[in-house]
């Protein structure tokens, strides 16, 4: 059985959080959210995720902390982060991707945008090509269109 | 003729026309909006810059999220003035920002309703 690519979604904006949570399920990806620091870093350490979206501010700590701490850890050091920001400072930019953010992202982001970002970092095939179907939830014995993580 | 307090097509085209999503974000917003602006409101009262300017940042992603041009301005305004320790003109900010709030809320209950 395939297993879905797991996002960690670590953002203290719970409505998009929620839009995007339901957008990469939609997509097939199990989601799961943070939405402090202190609690994003725990939940990646608990059960690793294949791959983590991280805001820069948010309570509890920075995004950039948490970044620094999940590259210490042997248990998460491996674990590609994308940055999704509502912060535009070009040296904001370039202090997250010198920590090791794989990509930074732009809010508010359309979930393509999204879906290909995370493609890019964990290396999968590019998503098939948008049909006329509705924007629903895959059934549960369906396989993901996203493909499983190696 | 005033702007609309949010951009509902674009929105909904955002969501790929995902109505049951929206109306759940709406929700979310509608009870999560009240403790964002009463935190920009304690920072603006208390002169804190730093509280400020991250109060204003969360709630500009939040009103962001509906394509909220005057709401996700006046927030913006607000986090600015935070990061740059000048508060001279927060209350007018702060008053414009609930001026844009009252006005998306009311039209956030629609989509709910």
């Amino acid at each position: 059985m395939k297993r879905r690519v797991s996002v960690l979604l670590a953002d203290d904006d719970k409505v998009q959080t929620l839009m995007l949570s339901s957008q990469l399920r939609a997509k097939g990806y199990s989601v799961a959210a943070a939405y402090d620091a202190t609690y994003a870093f725990m939940a990646a350490m608990k059960s690793p995720p294949d791959i983590v979206v991280l805001d820069i501010q948010m309570p509890g700590g920075t995004g950039r902390a948490v970044l620094e701490r999940l590259r210490g850890s042997s248990r998460t050091m491996q674990i590609p982060v994308v940055v999704l920001s509502g912060i535009s400072d070009p040296s904001v930019v370039r202090e997250v991707l010198a920590l090791g953010a794989v990509e930074y992202l732009h809010k508010p982001v359309d979930v393509d945008i999204l879906d290909a970002a995370l493609r890019r970092a964990l290396q999968l095939p590019d998503a098939p090509a948008p049909s006329s179907a509705p924007a629903t939830p895959p059934p549960a014995s369906a396989p993901p269109e996203a493909p499983p993580a190696t | 003729m005033a702007t609309p307090p949010f951009d509902l097509p674009t929105f909904l085209d955002h969501l790929h026309g995902d109505s049951a999503l929206a109306a759940a974000m709406a929700a979310l917003f509608l009870s999560e909006c009240p403790g964002q602006l009463d935190g920009v409101r304690r920072a603006v009262a208390a002169g804190d810059a730093p509280s400020l300017e991250r109060a204003a940042h969360l709630l500009k992603g939040s009103v962001g999220n509906f394509m909220a041009v005057d709401a996700t301005e006046a927030a913006a305004w607000l986090e600015e003035q935070g990061r740059a320790g000048n508060l001279a003109d927060a209350s007018s900010a702060l008053r414009a920002l609930e001026a844009a709030l009252d006005r998306l809320t009311t039209a956030l209950r629609e989509v709910t309703a």
